[in-house]
């Protein structure tokens, strides 16, 4: 496995950011080689703009990880926060030091 | 008819005769097929608290409508018979060309009872049944089993379902296994070997008719179309084992008899560390599309399968944390037909009274968690009966009683099924789920957990809201498991009932509605329940192991997190209320009549007029 990909920013740094870190499981691992990935986002974010950094820093997840507009979750994936809820809203906000975790939406097995 | 045969064939081992009766079109349409077809079957045929080893128990093989029919996903089978683990229902399904061929033999179901006086195996073809002496295969693997019958038939082309060694000596968890797949929960394989049936063999030419072949062709490229899709992205690229990884992050992963629930070893036997470290390749069922199963390679150079719940069960549930062991394990296992979910959980009940000084011989065998020694040499012991097997190989809640000592405290079943890798403390809709389900802990009969999984509801609280949820998702696996279509189909459909009622009646002729399709799955569940009050289901059984309501969880994100009596309780009373049965769980008078069970059994199978004449003397009875 890859070591985690570094912090880096994904979008431009002009006054208040914040910083998350997506976990990838299952397919979205295996297609970014990463388990990690580190994110600087505006303050305030949502889970829209999230994907959408995620999908500039790792395109290779659009299209079977991330829907092709890159604000939301292909059809097969769900997003949880922290380990702890889920969340399907594309509009859901994030907060600095989340863990954004991208897996299977389908648990069965 | 179209989709069916309309036809059973009755097989008495005591005497060694056959009969093929007819099956009443209303009894299909009612319970459809599969799972459905096999409880009302086992309804009628198991005589009122008949014993699981007893000649009278029923070993029941069921095919389907859609089986044959070419739909993606739908080549399975189902076996059904009196479980030597719960003492209620025991169903379980099984896939690939074995359903193919049965179907062919020109019957919707097997029914077996009685007691061979030695080994022996049975061939239906077509019309016609043999038995034949198995004595030479006793302690063969599954598959050196269906290898010689093929060769001593010289039919390459015929398909067996078959008991390893566990299944001779009636561990009580043996599974059935064909093509190296398996009808693998509740024991039945203990049930064929008490009946010393060693193999059933079928080969056969008739096609069940279709009533709309064009329809079905176009429902059946659409669903084949969408499984190729996103929503089956994990099936068709990782396989089941990606649950590993994503349960542990969630705190949702059993680990050391539930004792933790996350594993801090388990990264090498994550799903995407297998597929990166051990991958060999997929394979699929016959008809099937999605082709989930993953081989992967073992230090022998040998392929084994692994899914999730042999992985969970043989890994972490036993604290082991190397792949090869559990590849090893997984792999004998399947040798001696064993259901991994039950020996995994049997051995760290082991393990555990190893760990509190209890069961000295587990001590001498090495059997304490995270010992692939002892695991490995387990195993064998239980297929054998050997020693400690012997215990082991009665499940954990015989072996809990038989112990004593506060054992049954850490015995982790339900109805005497041993608990999947499902954290039922951290996934409190699945809790409810595994707590009611009439085959005892089982996430399959019931997809509790995708509501605790999707975010539907608080995975962390429950309440009697879950009740309908788990009422819905039984329903649901009822149809799905009695059409049958895999369950990793399930969200290949845009509208499930309608579009699997529009299936139907393409396939049968049946003016199907979708209402009449989630009837039939609650009808099932219903006589699943039924069964087991007639056969002495008490309110004390639909509950969970004393562990998980006494104890936090342990370690991950839902740590100090209770699942207590009085949640769980609000839970079932709320299903007792969706499911409409009387406050303390029993099948009132009132729901048979609303559901029409009863006037969908007919009084009894009549001969079938279609049975050729000639068929019975072909049949070879036993001396």
């Amino acid at each position: 496995m890859s070591p985690p990909i570094p912090i880096a920013s994904a979008v431009p740094i002009t006054g208040s950011f914040l910083s998350c870190t997506v976990e990838l499981f299952g397919s979205a691992q295996l297609l970014a080689k990463a388990k990690t990935v580190s994110l600087a986002l505006p303050s305030e974010p949502t889970l829209a703009r999230v994907l959408s950094a995620l999908a500039e820093k790792l395109p290779m997840l659009v299209g079977r990880v991330i829907a092709p507009e890159k604000n939301r979750l292909a059809s097969g994936f769900a997003c949880n926060i922290n380990g702890l809820a889920f969340v399907r809203d594309p509009s859901a906000k994030i907060a600095s030091g989340d863990r954004i975790l991208i897996l299977s939406a389908d648990a069965g097995g | 008819m179209h989709g069916f045969h309309g036809r059973l064939l009755h097989i008495d081992l005591n005497c060694g005769k056959s009969s093929w009766l007819r099956l009443e079109e209303s009894r299909l349409r009612a319970f459809l097929g599969g799972i459905g077809l096999g409880t009302s079957l086992l309804y009628d045929y198991a005589p009122p608290g008949v014993e699981p080893f007893a000649p009278a128990n029923p070993l029941i093989l069921t095919s389907a409508p859609l089986v044959g029919t070419g739909l993606t996903t739908t080549a399975k089978f189902a076996v059904v018979t009196k479980s030597p683990l719960s003492g209620f229902i025991g169903d379980s399904l099984s896939s690939s060309h074995f359903a193919l061929e049965l179907k062919r033999t020109g019957l919707d179901a097997v029914v077996i009872t009685g007691r061979a006086s030695s080994l022996v195996y049975i061939v239906i073809t077509d019309d016609a049944v043999e038995i034949r002496d198995a004595e030479p295969l006793r302690g063969k693997t599954p598959g050196e089993t269906e290898a010689i019958i093929r060769g001593e038939l010289s039919l390459p082309d015929i398909r067996v379902a078959t008991i390893g060694a566990a299944g001779e000596n009636r561990v009580r968890f043996a599974t059935i296994s064909n093509e190296g797949r398996h009808a693998g929960r509740g024991g039945a394989g203990a049930v064929m070997g008490s009946k010393n049936l060693k193999a059933v063999a079928v080969r056969g030419h008739q096609e069940a008719q279709v009533w709309d072949e064009r329809g079905v062709k176009i429902i059946a490229n659409r669903l084949r179309e969408r499984s190729l899709g996103a929503v089956t992205d994990k099936y068709r690229n990782i396989g089941t084992v990606a649950n590993l990884a994503v349960f542990n992050r969630l705190g949702a992963l059993p680990a050391r008899n539930f004792q933790q629930s996350t594993f801090d070893e388990g990264d090498a036997l994550s799903g995407e560390a297998l597929t990166e470290n051990n991958f060999s390749r997929s394979h699929g069922c016959a008809s099937c599309s999605i082709r989930c199963e993953r081989l992967f390679k073992a230090l022998s150079g040998a392929e084994q399968r692994l899914e999730y719940e042999t992985l969970f069960a043989l890994g972490p549930l036993c604290g082991i944390s190397d792949p090869q062991s559990v590849l090893q394990a997984a792999h004998l296992c399947d040798q001696y037909g064993m259901d991994t979910i039950s020996a995994g959980g049997t051995l760290a009940w082991a393990m555990e009274c190893a760990e509190r000084g209890l069961l000295p011989e587990t001590r001498k065998l090495n059997l304490l968690f995270g010992r692939s020694d002892g695991l490995l040499t387990a195993i064998k012991a239980i297929a054998e009966r050997n020693g400690l097997g012997d215990l082991l190989a009665e499940g954990s809640k015989r072996a809990a009683l038989d112990t004593g000592q506060g054992s049954a405290y850490w015995a982790m079943h339900v109805k005497g099924l041993e608990l999947p890798g499902y954290e039922p403390r951290s996934l409190k809709t699945t809790a409810l789920g595994l707590a009611v389900s009439p085959r005892g802990a089982c996430h399959n009969r019931s997809g509790a957990y995708e509501a605790d999984f999707s975010g539907a509801v608080d995975r962390f609280h429950g309440d009697r809201s879950r009740g309908g949820w788990v009422a819905a998702t039984e329903d649901f696996a009822a149809v799905l498991d009695s059409l049958i279509i895999c369950k990793f189909l399930r969200k290949c459909f845009n509208d499930f009932y309608a579009e699997a009622a529009d299936l139907l009646g393409d396939v049968s002729g049946w003016d199907c509605s979708a209402s009449e399709l989630r009837r039939a799955g609650e009808r099932i569940t219903i006589l699943k329940r039924f069964f087991n009050q007639r056969e002495g289901w008490q309110p004390q059984d639909d509950w969970l192991p004393p562990r998980l309501l006494s104890e936090a969880v342990p370690t991950g994100v839902a740590k100090g997190l209770m699942l207590d009596a009085a949640e769980l309780k609000e839970m079932i009373s709320g299903y007792y209320q969706a499911r409409g049965l009387d406050e303390n769980g029993f099948v009132t008078e009132r729901k048979l009549r609303e559901l029409e069970v009863m006037k969908a059994l007919p009084p009894g199978e009549t001969p079938c007029q279609a049975m050729k004449p000639a068929a019975c003397s072909k049949f070879s009875a036993l001396p």
